[in-house]
């Protein structure tokens, strides 16, 4: 799947960033498989992308990869990365133009900041070196723009709070922090790992809200990876769903969540209802999910699958274009929306 | 009316603080609330709330500081009984940290069964059955927590604290660690041991939409205090509660409304206020009142049987207070 | 219900464990065969050892190495191969002796005084960084002259001033394990406090000395060693690798191989439990 949706009406010849059947191994004395298998997706510019999964998805990988900041002993088996047309890895390899993208056109957030900022150094010489390595800004001008990026991010007295340590700052604050870095020389692309999972609910709105405004002003697309829906249906107007390290479901958001055509989809959407659901019964999803480097012959889902047929338990499910600009791995979507539970009390499913 | 099983009394529970700002950080301020037998109770609030503070003294792991703890209508002594500790069990948050790492499932689930002073069958039946209830297979037995993943854990965690025939299960943020899929397997397995086995249960979580599909009744903390507190449908219906309005309406939804996207960014929140109302330095409607006078839990006349507020606001009728369901902003009628 | 189906569990296989440990660590493994020659030595040694070492033999004198003596002859004509391989038992028994009882006295100690708290632990502590602000051979040594010669008294110098390491290496992990959930689990099981601090936090804390232990030995084998190149160790004739240095350091100009064969010993020996230890180490962080 490569369809880019665009801002305005502006059509671009190439997509930001482009991701082409993108195989990820796993590489140590005692494994050799892959978790991440032929994992397509493309973001418009100023577009914001949701990829949704559980834990053993491959999701945080896939992110990882686009930045080439993946964890010893994984690498890219196989595929493309390219952005604004230009090869960041190609072929399983990784180019130099990566590291040099790297924090000045794309930037990150990652989940946790308490481990990701440095315990030992000022917040604002953090947010300095952001901007100091990727700019070419001299001392004075890179603090005061360290400045001005707190103040952006809605840090209350930035003047003295620069020269706090991250333990003094809550953890709402971080989160700040870690965006100001990101941002810090005006990427077109930000790499979002679950930056509001370890956020109170409260805390979590002012960073999405942050988040948001930042999008209008800068046109900056993002690429959100996240388990949580709602969080994911707050930013983004496109998402694919991964399962076992494949993408099982993609397209605009607003359909995807309103009529899923995925079991599995419609079993996230399901076993965590929003407030206004109709009915508050959590359905669980039977089964447990499989390990990605192992995963079950055929369709990857099918041991959990509510509707099964033979023909899932073998071969390969490559993504099917459906009408809608829309895309699912399974041949039976149709059947997806008479899955719904649509009993109130009863809360167990089989 | 039957008397509660458990009671909080003005429960108080200080930390001493060593250090540079030495003094007393209070994590749970003067908290009451009573629990019948049988009823599953939601405790909401987020971090810094003190629930799990809470949790903790009505188990017996923490003395508090003032105030008392009831089961069974007696006051619980600093120091139990064996006994007693039985009755009252916690699951915990983290699976990871709740099971010791060197102990088999099957040894784990064997010393609980044992603990529990049970005579009858043999010990080992014993856990074989505990883990068929909890969905386990005998397998699990054999193996060590580093074998399990998140959601069988905690499985075993619930089969340790039935080992010994609780009363009054106390589930501490037990899904927050837990993948989303998996979350609703754990509920939904409280949910049914909990009838089938007339436990009362009192669940805790910064999660709105777990706790409105297990509990019947809510209180929400905030600042080691409880702000509000009513039955599900009322919270949901008619919240009163600045607070509780800020939680359901920052509640993430699959389908936004349109207007939150014009919405301009807030700065970070400002703090929790020190003297009087916790709540008021991010309140829309605080006044002077907020800052001399902590709002007292109480029924105002206005709301929804067993519904009680902390909120000048609300007691008083002021301006933009929620008043009656009608006026309520959750969008739910 | 949601059963969780019995596929998703690996139970382990029973031989799998012990291959799986000796197979990740290299480390371990030349650990494991070095220590094992080293023991292995020290029990068969009156049966490998071609003379009796302690006999002195007038007419061989200062022998070099060659067909008669292997490692060559000291200065009373005893037989240097077998002098180094009786001298492992010695150094080896008191070595692991001393280790023992200073990691058994000290982690008691230590997992009481985690455990209790209070004033016990704030004295207890207070002994602690006592004995170890003192220069360690100058605690040793004072303490063999004050427990006068005899095998007794190096063992007390050395678990007097060793135990204190393994007390504050215990109170430290247990003071962690204190407050972790699965202890308070246990403790709302109705469990007795002794129930939970042998049956849940020990279990839990003893790896940590367990491998400061293996490095240990080393540093008891040097002490002992020390103390019997200063003739405050083991006497003689006992065969002891620390005497025969000394004794040889008399001859390094023309018999260097008195002094520097024993020495060998102490080296194999050291570096042995150095790999053991590391590579315990390294097993247990693997997991």
């Amino acid at each position: 799947m490569s369809a880019a949706a665009v801002i305005a009406d502006r059509p671009e010849d190439h997509p930001l960033l482009d991701v082409d059947r993108l195989t990820i191994a796993v590489r140590t004395r005692h494994k050799h498989a892959s978790v991440v298998r032929d994992v397509s997706l493309s973001v418009g510019v100023g577009e914001a992308l949701g990829i949704v999964g559980e834990s053993g998805s491959g999701k945080s990988l896939t992110l990882r990869a686009l930045l080439g900041v993946l964890p010893k002993g994984t690498e890219v088996a196989s595929g493309s990365i390219s952005y604004r047309g230009d090869m960041l890895v190609s072929d399983g390899r990784q180019t130099d133009r990566m590291r040099s993208l790297r924090g000045r056109e794309i930037g990150m957030v990652f989940q946790d900041a308490t481990s990701a900022l440095d315990p030992v150094i000022r917040v604002g010489d953090q947010i300095n070196e952001s901007v100091r390595r990727h700019t070419a800004l001299g001392r004075r001008a890179s603090n005061a723009r360290t400045i001005e990026l707190m103040d952006r991010m809605g840090i209350p007295d930035s003047r003295r709070r620069v020269r706090q340590y991250p333990h003094e700052f809550s953890g709402g604050m971080r989160q700040r922090v870690m965006i100001a870095m990101a941002i810090a020389c005006n990427p077109s692309l930000l790499l979002c790992d679950e930056p509001t999972t370890a956020l109170d609910v409260t805390t979590q709105t002012e960073i999405l809200d942050l988040l948001a405004e930042l999008r209008r002003e800068q046109g900056l697309a993002v690429i959100f990876v996240s388990h949580d829906l709602g969080v994911v249906a707050d930013v983004c107007e496109r998402v694919c769903v991964m399962y076992c390290g494949q993408i099982i479901e993609a397209g605009p958001r607003a359909e995807v969540f309103d009529a899923p055509r995925h079991p599995y989809t419609l079993g996230l959407i399901e076993s965590a209802p929003d407030i206004e659901a109709p009915s508050p019964a959590l359905v669980a999803i039977p089964g447990e999910a499989p390990d990605a480097t192992a995963p079950p012959a055929g369709c990857r889902f099918n041991p959990r699958c509510p509707m099964p047929l033979e023909e899932c338990r073998s071969g390969g499910f490559p993504l099917i274009q459906i009408p809608g600009d829309r895309a699912t791995a399974c041949i039976r979507h149709e059947r997806t929306g008479s899955l719904r539970h649509r009993s109130g009390p009863e809360a167990e499913s089989a | 009316m039957p008397e509660p099983i458990l009671e909080a009394r003005e429960v108080t529970v200080d930390f001493a603080h060593r250090g540079r700002n030495a003094g007393h950080v209070r994590a749970v301020d003067h908290v009451s609330f009573s629990v019948a037998a049988g009823e599953r109770l939601g405790i909401v609030g987020e971090s810094g709330s003190g629930k799990s503070t809470l949790c903790k003294s009505i188990a017996g792991v923490y003395k508090p500081s003032s105030g008392q703890v009831l089961y069974q209508g007696a006051a619980l002594p600093a120091k139990r009984s064996p006994d007693l500790r039985r009755a009252i069990q916690i699951v915990f948050q983290d699976p990871y940290t709740s099971l010791n790492p060197r102990m088999r499932i099957g040894k784990v689930l064997e010393e609980a069964v044992r603990a529990g002073g049970r005579t009858g069958e043999e010990p080992a039946q014993q856990v074989q059955e505990l883990l068929v209830t909890v969905g386990l297979p005998a397998v699990a037995a054999t193996v060590r927590p580093s074998k399990l993943s998140g959601g069988q854990r905690q499985r075993v965690a619930i089969a340790r604290a039935l080992a010994v025939e609780p009363t009054i299960i106390l589930a501490d943020e037990v899904t927050s660690a837990l993948d989303v899929s998996v979350q609703a397997v754990i509920v939904n397995l409280l949910a049914r041991l909990a009838s089938e086995r007339n436990l009362t249960l009192v669940f805790i979580t910064h999660n709105l939409q777990v706790v409105r599909a297990l509990c019947n009744r809510i209180c929400v903390m905030h600042a080691g205090r409880i702000v509000e507190t009513a039955f599900t449908r009322t919270i949901f219906a008619a919240p009163k509660h600045p607070y509780t309005l800020a939680l359901l309406a920052a509640a993430p939804r699959l389908h936004p409304r349109e207007e939150a996207s014009e919405m301009t960014a807030r700065p970070a929140a400002p703090p929790i206020a020190a003297e009087g109302c916790a709540y008021r330095l991010r309140c829309p409607l605080a006044r002077a009142k907020c800052a001399e006078e902590v709002p007292p839990l109480a029924r105002t006349g206005d709301e929804e049987p067993g519904q009680r507020v902390a909120c000048h606001a609300v007691a008083e009728g002021w301006e933009g207070a929620a008043r009656s369901p009608a006026n309520s902003t959750t969008g739910e009628s | 219900m949601t059963t969780v189906p019995a596929e998703t569990i690996a139970a382990p296989p029973w031989n799998s464990s012990l291959r799986r440990i000796v197979g990740r660590s290299w480390t371990l493994t030349a650990g494991v065969i070095l220590v094992g020659l080293v023991v292995g030595v020290a029990v068969f040694a009156p049966y490998l050892a071609p003379y009796n070492p302690i006999r002195q033999n007038l007419t061989h004198l200062l022998q070099n190495p060659g067909h008669a003596h292997r490692l060559g002859a000291d200065q009373f004509g005893r037989d240097v191969l077998s002098r180094i391989l009786v001298g492992t038992r010695t150094d080896l028994e008191i070595a692991v002796g001393a280790t023992c009882l200073a990691f058994l006295i000290g982690g008691s100690v230590g997992l009481l005084s985690g455990y209790i708290g209070g004033v016990f632990d704030t004295i207890v502590m207070r002994i602690v960084d006592i004995v170890m602000a003192f220069p360690f051979y100058v605690l040793i040594i004072t303490l063999v002259f004050v427990l006068g010669s005899g095998l007794a008294s190096i063992y007390g110098a050395l678990v007097g001033v060793g135990w204190v390491s393994y007390a504050r290496i215990v109170r430290g992990e247990t003071m962690i394990a204190r407050n972790q959930d699965y202890v308070v689990a246990a403790r709302q099981t109705g469990l007795s406090g002794k129930r939970v601090l042998l049956g849940h936090i020990l279990p839990n804390v003893i790896t940590q000395p367990i491998v400061y232990a293996m490095s240990d030995i080393v540093n008891v084998v040097l002490t002992i060693v020390t103390l019997g190149f200063l003739g405050l160790g083991v006497q003689p004739p006992t065969p002891e690798w620390g005497s025969m240095i000394a004794d040889g350091s008399a001859f390094l100009t023309n018999h260097w191989t008195l002094a520097t064969f024993p020495a060998i010993a102490v080296m194999i020996t050291g570096f042995g439990f150095s790999l053991l230890g590391d590579g315990i180490a390294e097993v247990i962080e693997g997991e």
